[in-house]
């Protein structure tokens, strides 16, 4: 257990260390004068241009640059925002909470609206319930999330007045979003779900709870895989419904050429990734004994 | 034999009939419908769906329907396009990689391991952030946020067939590397590449179109489905029309890929059920 994490936190080292490349890449890779790009769409004055250019030290030998990048990611530091000067840092911090709420509420309906479908379908396969389950499946894998989004908020909150449209605060304002995100991978979750059932019923098991069991191991696998895709699914529906969060901020970033802000946001969410993923991998043996064995005899 | 396999699964064809009529309103489009889809009538802003403007007109009084059929052709474009950038970096890196093997394999996989790191919407936003806006810099960085994708893919089934007894064969008959790579490896594993390819053609138009919702795609008041689908946001309650007319399209498009997809998959490599099923 002790070996493969171990193992695991070696193989992602490289990939840390790829991702801050990145980060540092992007102001370097932008066409022309990155310090006038930075500030073409702030109206500068020629003194915030000079102050930047002297803040950002672009004079440098790139090692140098790099290295001081990282010292300063390091300990927290990653620049001031180009637009609300506030630090980058901090930004990200009000934000963060909103977007792992929206996560969360999006994991715990995918689950739930995943297995009530693929159980119906394996249940009973190739009967109308099945089709119609499988049915549901293809449109949530082929729906755009902000096409969902647009028809959850009409549906919901214009014609029936049920659930607020957009905004912030109280678990009101989290059902539209969360289920946005979250019905798409139930459609994922609904089509693993009911193959998984079906091998597992093939074996005689008849008791529910043994077969549920069973069936849920690909379910958390899938979960894992699908977080980082999940997340990124945040960057799209906080931007349909007007939620504060890490995707918005990187959408308006992105919007304003506001680069620090981009590169801070995308630094945080390319390492909560590769966090995650590894605690997803480490969660696997905990989970499936066979796993466990497989890596001990390895 | 594989088309007469797909011919005989209805839902195969009902996708390739859907998809081949996008593509024929795509390419014929301008030349079928005669109404200009940016011309503005104010008179007739957001007019509900008759006889005569199916689908409706928006607050400018645009005809949607014509600017859904004007529209096809970038969103179509944008999600061909993605998929061949993906495929050739894709096909590049991978069949280097998984034929050469050593260092270079190593190297590459690292590398891949790297992007893998960005969710694929957020490794087109930085793409995007560097590039700056428009359709075709949208384009290039959906595909190269699949090209990760791709190099797996490819360089795992040429490790598998670069062990085959034929590939040995050759080898052992003096045929150069690259030779071996490019006449025996890559026509056994073309397979699974097309039915990756199909349906990564229905992820690129989503991840493209939800860009240009975003507003980092073509500006208004170029007809994408993407940007007029967020130009309807606004009057959902007075035109809800104005959205539904690309959102539907979108969706069609991507059902119609996804079982074209699904149904080669199934013909062609029933194995790679796991990964297209994400």
């Amino acid at each position: 257990m002790l070996v493969s994490l171990q193992q695991r936190l070696a193989l992602a080292i490289p990939v840390v260390f790829g991702v801050s490349v990145v980060v540092f890449a992007i102001v370097h890779l932008l066409p022309g004068d990155p310090v006038l790009v930075m500030l073409s769409g702030a109206n500068a004055t020629p003194e915030q241009v000079a102050e930047l250019r002297a803040q950002l030290r672009f004079d440098d030998p790139l090692v140098v640059q790099y290295l001081r990048f990282l010292r300063r990611a390091v300990v927290g530091d990653l620049g001031r925002s180009i637009f609300s000067k506030r630090p980058v840092f901090e930004e990200i911090a009000t934000q963060l909470p909103s977007t792992l709420e929206l996560a969360g509420a999006a994991i715990a309906i995918a689950v739930a609206a995943g297995l009530v479908l693929g159980i119906l379908a394996a249940l009973r396969p190739n009967s109308w319930l099945d089709r119609l389950a499988m049915l549901i499946a293809l449109g949530g894998v082929s729906m755009p999330s902000f096409w969902l989004g647009l028809l959850l908020i009409f549906g919901f909150s214009l014609e029936l007045g049920w659930l607020p449209a957009t905004g912030q605060g109280g678990w009101q304002r989290l059902i539209l979003p969360a289920a946005t995100i979250g019905l798409g991978y139930a459609a994922v979750v609904a089509r693993l779900v009911r193959s998984s059932f079906l091998e597992v019923l093939g074996e005689r098991v008849v008791v529910l709870k043994h077969a549920l069991g069973n069936a849920l191991i690909p379910v958390v696998t899938i979960i894992g895989v699908q977080l980082g895709n999940l997340l990124a699914g945040t960057i799209i529906v906080e931007t349909v419904f007007s939620r504060r969060g890490m995707g918005r901020l990187a959408v308006t970033a992105v919007l304003d050429k506001d680069y620090p802000l981009i590169q801070g946001v995308v630094l945080v969410s390319a390492l909560g990734y590769v966090l995650v993923n590894l605690l997803v991998d480490v969660s696997y043996s905990l989970i499936d004994p066979r796993i466990r064995h497989r890596e001990g005899a390895a | 034999m594989t088309l007469r396999l797909l011919a005989r699964r209805k839902a195969a064809l009902l996708g390739a009939a859907v998809l081949g009529l996008v593509v024929v309103l795509a390419v014929a489009g301008p030349a079928i419908i005669r109404t200009d889809p940016l011309k503005m009538n104010p008179v007739l802003a957001l007019t509900p769906p008759n006889a005569e403007h199916p689908f409706g007109t928006d607050q400018y009084g645009r005809d949607v329907l014509t600017r859904v059929i004007a529209g096809a052709r970038l969103s179509l474009v944008t999600g061909l396009g993605a998929v061949v950038i993906a495929l050739a970096g894709g096909l590049g890196l991978g069949l280097v990689s998984g034929a050469a093997g050593g260092t270079v394999d190593l190297l590459v996989m690292r590398v891949v391991d790297v992007m893998m790191a960005f969710p694929s919407v957020l490794l087109a936003l930085v793409v995007v952030a560097v590039l700056g806006h428009g359709s075709t810099n949208v384009m290039v960085a959906v595909g190269v946020s699949l090209i990760p994708t791709f190099v797996r893919l490819i360089r795992g089934n040429v490790l598998v067939v670069r062990e085959q007894p034929y590939v040995e064969a050759a080898r052992a008959l003096g045929c150069r590397p690259r030779r071996v790579t490019l006449r025996h490896i890559l026509p056994n594993i073309i397979a699974p590449v097309i039915v990756l390819a199909t349906i990564a053609i229905a992820w690129s138009i989503i991840i493209g179109a939800s860009l240009s919702f975003l507003g980092l795609g073509p500006r208004p008041p170029i007809p994408e489905w993407g940007v007029d689908l967020s130009n309807g946001r606004n009057y959902l309650l007075r035109g809800w029309w104005i959205s539904a007319g690309p959102g539907i399209a979108i969706m069609t498009t991507v059902v119609a890929v996804n079982l074209v997809g699904d149904t080669l998959r199934d013909v062609l490599d029933p194995r790679l059920r796991s990964l297209t099923n994400l």
